[in-house]
């Protein structure tokens, strides 16, 4: 396999090299951080803070899946049930242990990690739609689990009181606080599956995903890599539940559900799924679509279908392939036609 | 007159202070309006109970804005209405943006796993909370101002096992349930209730959410060989479902299920396959006051159908009519002012009985066994926890 130096941010077949975006690349992420940190100054709703909350999160979770299906070619229906897992860990560490929530997130991680190395193992053997129905089947023994294991879990009661993060005495306890965690949280989740794409791992992985068997004659290590991809997509989603656990301070299984990873797929299906940047406009497209569609009521469920279908119809490689196609057609010189 | 500068600042100047002084009395400005907030399920599986919270509100407030006498200060009330889909975090998301839309109270949802979801926002926001949720864990998570129009589980639970043991002899009992937090919470009061009696379920068997086949629960239930069946299910839908297959599989004993068994939907959708059941219920035709029956005849005028008095539209209609009592009553509008009268309800007549209210906010403290008949459900008898 001939791998590819360059950094692939926006899709499997657009390079986007530091020669091609140039200096300005940098200078457009920092602008972009710089005005994603002052929001809070400007928006002062709990509604609009509490759903960009909740988009980063679930950003964090789609990016996690974008290694795994994006980058790995392997397709996972259990996303949310590691959404749980890390939420009922951080959760249960601070109600019943008393731990601080900055140590539980980590356990979270961990936990959601420890799974998917646990799930990842027995699944190599299989790909495509068995793969996808193993993770089916993970997904509701975990939900199950959940409602069932109540000395734990506190069963379908759910489980509340789950305490904020503080640094000292700083609690960060309203969205627009909460807001700078999530930001945080979603910067270095991008960056850590950025790294991952540019080296060695990441462009195994893509070997992978391209042919599995070309992969392994060009002796990758397909096995290692395909639970190395797991246990990232466990840890991406193990950190998102804590972040929700925290924030929402009550955690039920019904969060949990399979719907709920589908969603999760179609968030990155929309956004591109090879890409990390696909990845958080996915999510944040979907969480915020039902929302600017609330005034039409019942009817918003229509739209929203239609809008879903479209996006996929039309936009096969996603919101980050569709920018990309009207950046080439609006950056081509004439001469270069 | 002669129209100099001095003369046109003068007339102009006492035209200008006439209209600022008289213009609202001549209009007749309206009279802001006491806004409301409801979040029912609109969307998602149990979207058949939303729509009937949502006809409820809106026939109560159509009634009281027509009304004079109920409307205090002549302001009519105005429904700001949030989809809570079938999700917490969409219920948690209607929920701050009725927040941010200066609501004076909000009717909750009718689910419990969303009122709990809801409770760390409700914490922060000391308003009236109206629930029809019927967990006993509702009006026990430390939030100002909740309160419960309808009977708990704890109620119902007890007075469903005391039936099922008591009335009907049951020696052997089997629970079906569903597995979300109202499934969960209304099994665990039952189970409470045979261990005071010194009994346990011969099965208890819970199906997962949103589930379409109940088979291999209700043949493990069958191989128990119970002579009871207490089911413990939300959604009227399931309901339906589960009746007609312990019909097709022959689970021939007494059923005595939690309300949705009353429920208006899935007794029709059921059929005959409900004949015969017995349910615990806020509320049973024919056996009500003046109120219920206002109601029953103005729900059926507007809406050309027959309401779900307990689960869905009875008890949101009686929480937007408590409401407006209370404004006249006290003169006013603030939350803490609501709070504090609220709490103070005793014998207060609504459609599903009389309300008083308990230290807890729980407003309703007995509800009714009924037994479908062709179709109808006939009051057995009443029963309190």
């Amino acid at each position: 396999m001939t791998s590819n130096p360059n950094v692939t941010l926006s899709g499997p077949n657009v390079t986007l090299s530091s020669s091609k975006g140039g200096a300005s690349r940098p200078v457009a992420i920092a602008v972009l951080i710089a005005v994603l940190a002052l929001l809070p100054a400007f928006v002062h709703s709990d509604y609009l803070l509490s759903l960009v909350d909740t988009a980063g999160i679930y950003a964090i979770v789609v990016m996690g899946l974008g290694i795994l299906l994006g980058f790995a070619g392997q397709l996972s229906l259990a996303q949310a049930a590691f959404l749980g897992i890390g939420a009922y860990t951080s959760g249960w560490l601070t109600t019943n242990l008393g731990w601080p929530a900055w140590p539980s997130m980590g356990a979270a991680m961990m936990m959601s990690a420890l799974v998917g190395l646990a799930v990842g193992y027995p699944c190599l053997r299989l790909s495509g739609h068995y793969l996808a129905l193993a993770t089916i089947g993970f997904g509701i023994i975990t939900q199950l689990v959940l409602i069932n294991w109540k000395s734990v879990t506190n069963g379908s009661d759910g489980m509340g009181n789950i305490p904020p993060p503080q640094i000292g005495s700083f609690v960060f306890d309203s969205y627009g606080r909460y807001y700078y965690i999530v930001l945080v949280a979603v910067l270095a989740c991008a960056y850590v599956a950025w790294r991952i794409k540019t080296t060695r791992v990441g462009r195994a992985l893509e070997a992978i995903r391209e042919n599995e068997i070309a992969a392994r004659a060009t002796g990758i290590d397909a096995t290692r890599y395909k639970i190395i991809a797991f246990v990232l997509a466990g840890a991406y989603a193990g950190l998102a539940g804590s972040l929700l656990a925290h924030l929402t301070k009550f955690i039920s299984p019904d969060s949990y559900s399979f719907d709920q990873s589908v969603v999760f797929l179609v968030m990155l299906i929309v956004g591109g799924s090879a890409s990390i940047s696909g990845a958080i406009l996915g999510a944040v497209l979907l969480w915020f679509l039902p929302e600017v569609l609330r005034p039409l009521k019942t009817s918003y469920i229509m739209v929203y279908g239609a809008a879903v279908v479209a996006m996929v119809v039309f936009m096969p490689r996603g919101l980050v392939g569709l920018l990309d196609t009207l950046r080439t057609r609006f950056t081509r010189r004439p001469d270069a036609a | 007159m002669r129209l100099d500068r001095k003369n046109f600042l003068a007339t102009t100047g006492a035209v200008a202070a006439g209209a600022a002084i008289g213009f609202p009395a001549i209009v007749g400005a309206a009279p802001e309006p006491i806004r409301l907030g409801t979040i029912p399920c609109l969307t998602g599986s149990n979207a058949l109970l939303g729509q009937q919270e949502h006809e409820g509100a809106a026939l109560a407030v159509e009634e009281i804005n027509a009304r004079p006498d109920k409307v205090y200060g002549g302001r009519p009330f105005e429904i700001v209405e949030e989809d809570a889909t079938n999700d917490n975090q969409s219920a948690v998301s209607a929920l701050n943006k009725l927040l941010g839309e200066n609501v004076v109270a909000i009717v909750c949802p009718v689910l419990s796993t969303q009122v709990q979801a809801m409770a760390p926002v409700m914490k922060t926001h000391e308003i009236p909370w109206m629930t029809g949720g019927t967990a006993v864990k509702n009006t026990q998570l430390g939030v100002p101002g909740m309160f419960r129009l309808r009977g708990s589980d704890g109620i119902t639970g007890a007075g469903m096992t005391n039936f099922a043991v008591k009335d009907k002899k049951g020696k052997k009992i089997a629970i079906l349930h569903a597995s979300d937090a109202f499934g969960v919470g209304g099994a665990d009061q039952i189970v409470q209730s045979l261990k005071k009696l010194g009994m346990e379920p011969v099965a208890n068997e819970q199906y997962p959410k949103d589930a379409k086949d109940f088979t291999a629960e209700i043949l493990k239930i069958k191989q128990a060989a119970p002579d009871v069946v207490l089911m413990y299910i939300q959604n009227p839908s399931d309901t339906a479902i589960i009746l007609k297959q312990v019909h097709s599989l022959a689970l021939n004993v007494p059923i005595v299920g939690s309300p949705s068994l009353g429920n208006q939907t899935a007794m029709e959708v059921a059929g005959k396959d409900a004949y015969g059941t017995y349910c615990a219920v806020d509320f049973i035709v024919g056996f009500n006051s003046n109120v219920a029956t206002h109601f029953l005849t103005s729900f059926f005028r507007k809406y050309h159908h027959l309401p779900d008095v307990g689960t869905g539209s009875g008890w949101v209609y009686d929480a937007v009519y408590m409401l407006a009592d209370t404004y006249k009553k006290q003169k006013g509008t603030d939350p803490k002012q609501t709070i504090a009268s609220l709490k103070g309800i005793k014998n207060w007549d609504g459609v599903l009985g009389t309300f008083s209210a308990d230290a807890e906010g729980n407003m309703v403290h007995s509800v009714s066994i009924g037994q479908n008949q062709d179709g109808k459900l006939h009051l057995v008898k009443k029963v309190s926890g």
